[in-house]
């Protein structure tokens, strides 16, 4: 059974890859992220965010949507009529058809991952150049040097422009090297008039009495990379420049780059995972496609979708706050039927977490749970093969 | 037991509602042995595709039943000892004639080798071996149709289920895969052959049947269905204009009616390959 599962999708995906348009759409996925990247990036600033933007938006949006699509129509063409006199049994046929179809999946979804990473890597910008905060941490912990800031790690502290206040952090000694990382912070808006810089901050080095300033380049509305040569001793100091935003940033939030991460494990991470949502809507279309007809399965692929995207992030409160609202205010009151489906909603779990790919859109490394994430929904749409080759086999075809 | 056994069969095709829409077949039966040829006959919608369908697996009877070497059909063992050739090409359009070959022969259960081999000797028996390593789109529907009947052939199955086997194929090339229905017969393969030119059918058939609205309307030997036994027909070589007035007189004589006398002449397809210095067809 294995060896005709394979002998089928390898011929499926022969065909799908010698389709007339096969090389042309490989070479736009490939060129997209860099294209689109140059053509709208005026600065190289916004050329890497843009990097950072059309890659997470591919591989979250895109590719599930292309899979649904795929999936809805992949038992279809020739290959539909074609199964009829393969000497094999139709769940086979499906099976091998499945396997294909995600096999082009994930080949299209790499190919537009390393355009990103191209666009990464000939535009000069950085998709992820720090460390988890865990890692920074540790290497604190590690050089001893960094733990004179008061309170936690995580704790903010606030500089007011208004007041000449500055955020102050020690550096460790290593003289002679390149002194190069990035300030994460927070900003409260004072209202007294429209914020007046891109950047809201300035960064300099204070070396006793003496302040250098520091080349900074914008990564985000709320990050900015700092490089200058790294003094025997010295602290790293944060200024607010725009006199209506107070800026907050704790000692975990400014990262130095002691040691440079690779940006490939960010992309590998969201590739994995989108490749696992996409897979998991490949299969359910493929699911109903074996009963139903092509429009009735993308839609069914579609309602999905929007249900794991969509309704967790337009339920109005979170399940913690919705807890702590039962607490305090009605406790033991039973709940209302919109509580309870605002409850649903929220407790649905997300096709693609959001906050994976806005670490990756903020330039910070996305975390390892993404591989977990996706394989879960790797194994969801797995689960679905065997009921969708049973229903296939069941499927009488008249025409 | 019959290599093809159809017993009482009946499709209906219901709507959404289940409302009956269309009466398919209607208790049809009939077997088809080894070693037989037997042609399915009848008007558009008279149950030939229908009852072609059933047989492979893509459509469930609504009652009775047929086996095919004893086994249900859409099963392996039924796939497996069934080879089917539909009336439109079902190739897959990107891969070589090789590929496509390797890989019905590796559904098969053929070794890579095995399959190898046997799709370049059924390449060069087809006349497909300069094209063996072009891909399928690019063939003509002739070119398409040989392809087709080598898919069918390299399992190597006892029944072949043909719909239209010569469509598409010049002169030469349908006689080709008369002559190769001829050798699988004698193979003791069975096959179940649908087509529209009667005289296709004709020429290779030992048994037909005439279907219409689903239901069997005779079903015999081609001798048995064919023969008018109320005239005779004698050929005579030379043909000397003496001898022939003598015995047209000489019938009168005896009392009969002389139908018709002139020389016979040839069928459009025997002239067409003597044209191309071929031997004549098989009656």
């Amino acid at each position: 059974m294995i060896s005709r599962v394979l002998a089928i999708a390898r011929a499926a995906l022969l065909e799908a890859l010698r389709a007339r348009l096969a090389p042309l759409l490989a070479l736009v996925l490939l060129l997209a992220v860099p294209a689109l990247a140059l053509l709208f990036g005026e600065s190289a600033d916004t050329r890497a965010w843009l990097t950072r933007s059309i890659t997470s938006e591919g591989l979250r949006v895109v590719f599930p949507l292309a899979a649904i699509l795929g999936g809805g129509f992949l038992l279809k063409p020739a290959l539909k009529r074609g199964w009829s006199v393969l000497p094999a049994r139709r769940s086979e046929y499906f099976l091998g058809a499945a396997l294909a179809g995600g096999g082009v999946l994930v080949l299209a979804a790499g190919l537009f991952a390393l355009g990103g990473v191209l666009a990464n890597q000939w535009l000069d910008g950085d998709l992820t150049v720090t460390r988890s905060p865990d890692a920074i941490s540790k290497q604190r912990v590690k050089d001893g040097a960094l733990q004179t800031a008061a309170g936690q790690a995580d704790a903010t502290t606030w500089a007011n422009p208004a007041y000449g206040e500055e955020l102050v952090l020690p550096l460790p000694a290593r003289a002679g090297e390149t002194l190069k990382g990035t300030v994460e912070f927070q900003l409260v808006w004072t209202a007294e008039a429209p914020p007046r810089d891109r950047a809201p901050v300035a960064v300099w080095l204070q070396n006793g009495n003496v302040r250098t300033p520091l080349a900074t380049t914008v990564q985000s509305r709320y990050r900015v990379q700092f490089e200058g040569a790294w003094p025997e001793s010295g602290s790293l100091v944060v200024q607010p420049t725009d006199p209506v935003l107070i800026v907050g940033a704790s000692p975990d939030r400014v990262r130095l780059e002691l040691e440079r991460a690779s940006p490939w494990g960010s992309v590998a991470r969201l590739f994995m995972l989108s490749c696992g949502a996409a897979l998991l809507c490949l299969l359910l279309v493929l699911l109903v496609r074996s009963l139903a007809t092509a429009p009735t399965a993308v839609l069914a692929g579609l309602l999905l979708f929007s249900t794991l995207t969509l309704l967790p992030s337009l339920a109005p409160t979170t399940k913690m706050a919705r807890d702590r609202r039962a607490a305090l205010e009605r406790a033991g009151e039973k709940s209302t039927l919109v509580e309870q489906l605002e409850a649903r909603a929220t407790s649905l779990p997300e096709l693609f977490p959001s906050g994976l790919f806005d670490e990756f859109l903020a330039a910070r490394v996305v975390p390892a749970e993404a591989w977990s994430a996706a394989a879960w929904r790797l194994l969801a749409g797995l689960a679905l093969l065997p009921a969708g080759a049973a229903l296939f086999r069941l499927r009488q075809i008249a025409k | 037991m019959p290599a093809v056994e159809i017993s009482n069969l009946c499709k209906t095709f219901r709507d959404f509602f289940g409302r009956r829409r269309v009466q398919a077949l209607d208790g049809l039966s009939l077997n088809v042995n080894a070693g037989e040829v037997f042609g399915l006959l009848g008007p558009n919608g008279s149950g030939k595709s229908t009852t072609f369908k059933i047989a492979v697996g893509l459509l469930r009877p609504s009652s009775g039943g047929v086996t095919i070497g004893g086994a249900k059909p859409g099963s392996l063992a039924a796939r497996k000892a069934t080879g089917f050739l539909p009336e439109d090409s079902t190739l897959l359009p990107f891969l070589t004639a090789l590929e496509t070959l390797k890989l019905h022969g590796a559904l098969a259960g053929l070794t890579r080798k095995q399959a190898a081999d046997k799709a370049h000797e059924l390449l060069e028996r087809l006349s497909l071996k300069d094209a063996a390593r072009r891909r399928v789109k690019g063939f003509s529907k002739g070119m398409q149709r040989r392809l087709g009947i080598a898919c069918v052939l390299i399992a190597e199955p006892d029944v072949f289920i043909l719909d239209e086997p010569t469509s598409g194929l010049d002169p030469l090339g349908a006689v080709q895969v008369k002559e190769l229905i001829g050798e699988l017969r004698k193979q003791g393969k069975a096959i179940l052959i649908s087509s529209h030119l009667l005289g296709e059918l004709e020429n290779v058939c030992d048994r037909v049947a005439f279907l219409s609205k689903g239901k069997l309307l005779s079903e015999g030997t081609l001798e048995e269905l064919l023969r008018e036994k109320d005239v005779h027909e004698l050929r005579l070589s030379p043909p000397t204009p003496d001898a022939i007035r003598a015995l047209e007189e000489l019938a009168r004589e005896k009392g009969l009616n002389v139908l018709s006398s002139r020389a016979p002449m040839r069928t459009l397809e025997a002239f067409y390959l003597k044209m191309l210095g071929d031997k004549d067809p098989k009656p």
